[in-house]
């Protein structure tokens, strides 16, 4: 258990604590089902910057209803929540 | 340049953190096993999840049917859209993905011997165990709704064989005929699915047989997205569809599949074809098994999904009571992510991270018109998966020709992507 502990602690140094992590790994599970696929009208959103990933997210605040859905996903999420969404999507192209 | 997917995602992610710790100290004596009774939206959902964030987890996913037909979609099949294949999945792609899936029918849920036994006679033991059977009608609670009748008034809720009976009935309907509609109360299965159905219905009537008419006898007074599908039926379906809310019927007190007719308190209605949709509760197996307790859905630990009833067993999808979240297909499939999370951790002995999860649900009004419904749910301070205040909820009523052919191409969008998601 130790061991597992220092093993957490030397893969999250520097980086998102675990616990924001896997939670935004866990809401990012939502969002694939439905922005997981090329050919169709959703946009996927697995090539998108941290940046633009938060400013669209974002965005939705602002859009009300002039879209169809997010903003009402986005309504529900706290700002840091957002943030750690959009670090955890963005992060994949890193690797 | 590479598509989004869960898979992906996790891959490049903190979930390598996953594996790294699978050799946790409880896991000493060879892999932990997880058997997933249920090949729907939860269970495969689950099962796909779990083969992709913990490999060293053995997963076997018990399936009733050699494939599974969405009732997400069914209702385009029923108006003659498009073909039963195209909504009907095969397990190959879960299989390739490592998950043993083994066809029979799961008869109890053994808590106390962690043993899920099979109607062949097999047992097979779990570390965890999720269910995710989906629900039973109640063939036993509307007097002369029985098995028999099901195939004169078909309830077509559940994707198959009904389905197509339900197609061919509509298709054969005599001109200027009646579409009779029985909805029962809440809770059931898909809250707008009986709506979209008398929707699609109805754009199926007007092309082939414009003086005929719908008649929803309901169970209840007001329904899941019900301004929205009142909207668009004034809109294209003028005069066409009568919906009987639960006031001005009194309830149904039998059906009488000779005559055609249901019998509500206040006055006996006749179908040329009837649509009878019963009472619903969880899978038989489960209520067998003790893990209804005294009603006809689970209770669960909400941060969890794991049975009072039952420890190491964990319920979601329709057979549970999900806290605020509806019994929807999509639901499910985030639920089935969400718990195998949830079980990956506590088999390598860590807490149940939670996130948020999200549930969207679109309905088609016409083939080029649709409508939206959306929630987030979030583990409040009292345990309870609730429903986050000022976020969610419906598409907007008055919106343009152009609003509602964007949201039908978003639900066709939705459910390639579902469905690819967990049986791509």
């Amino acid at each position: 258990m130790f061991r597992s502990l220092i093993i957490l602690a030397l893969i999250c140094a520097g980086g998102a604590g675990l616990a924001q992590d896997t939670s935004a790994e866990i809401t990012a599970e939502s969002c694939a089902v439905c922005h997981n696929d090329s050919a169709t009208a959703i946009p996927k959103i697995g090539d998108r910057s941290f940046k633009e990933l938060t400013d669209t997210l974002t965005g939705f605040r602002q859009a009300g209803s002039t879209v169809t859905i997010m903003h009402n996903f986005v309504a529900g999420l706290t700002a840091q929540e957002i943030e750690d969404l959009a670090r955890f999507l963005s992060r994949k192209e890193e690797n | 340049m590479v598509g989004y997917t869960r898979r992906q995602a996790i891959a490049a992610s903190s979930s390598f953190v996953s594996a790294s710790l699978l050799a946790a100290p409880s896991l000493g004596q060879g892999k932990s096993r997880v058997v997933i009774v249920g090949g729907g939206f939860g269970g495969a959902s689950a099962a796909r999840t779990l083969r992709d964030i913990a490999p060293d987890i053995d997963v076997t996913l018990v399936v009733a049917t050699e494939t599974f037909s969405t009732c997400p979609f069914s209702n385009l099949v029923i108006a003659g859209e498009i073909p039963m294949s195209q909504i009907t999945f095969g397990y190959e792609a879960l299989i390739s993905a490592g998950v043993s899936v083994r066809r029979g029918v799961a008869t109890e849920i053994d808590a106390a011997r962690n043993m899920i036994v099979l109607e062949d006679g097999e047992e097979l033991s779990y570390d965890r165990a999720i269910v995710s059977p989906g629900i039973d009608l109640k063939l036993d609670e509307v007097p002369g709704y029985d098995a028999a009748a099901t195939e004169v008034m078909p309830h077509a809720w559940k994707a198959g064989a009904q389905t197509e009976l339900l197609r061919d009935q509509l298709a054969a309907m005599p001109e200027g005929g009646t579409f009779l509609m029985s909805v029962p109360n809440n809770p059931y299965r898909c809250p707008p699915g009986p709506y979209e159905r008398a929707s699609l219905v109805a754009h199926f009537l007007g092309k082939s047989n414009p003086t005929a008419k719908i008649i929803i006898l309901d169970g209840k007074d007001s329904f899941s997205k019900q301004p929205l599908f009142v909207e668009g039926w004034e809109r294209l379906y003028p005069g066409m569809i009568t919906h009987v809310p639960f006031a001005e019927n009194g309830g149904v007190l039998n059906v009488d599949p000779a005559a055609m007719t249901i019998e509500t308190a206040f006055e006996t209605f006749k179908g040329d074809v009837v649509n009878f949709i019963p009472p619903q509760r969880a899978a038989e197996v489960l209520l067998r098994s003790g893990l209804g307790g005294d009603g006809d859905w689970c209770p669960i630990d909400e941060a969890t999904f794991e049975s009072p009833h039952a420890p190491g067993v964990h319920v979601l999808g329709d057979s549970a009571v999900v806290g605020d979240m509806p019994k929807s297909g999509f639901s499910a499939a985030v639920q089935g992510a969400n718990c195998a999370h949830v079980v990956a951790s506590l088999l390598r002995g860590a807490a149940a991270e939670r996130g948020v999860l999200l549930n969207t649900c679109y309905s088609f009004v016409a083939p080029d018109y649709g409508i939206s419904v959306a929630g987030v749910y979030r583990v409040n301070g009292e345990g309870r998966l609730a429903s986050v205040k000022d976020a969610g909820g419906t598409s907007p009523v008055g919106a343009n020709d152009d609003f509602r052919q964007s949201e039908a191409d978003f639900a066709r969008s939705w459910y390639t992507s579902l469905t690819r998601q967990i049986f791509g």
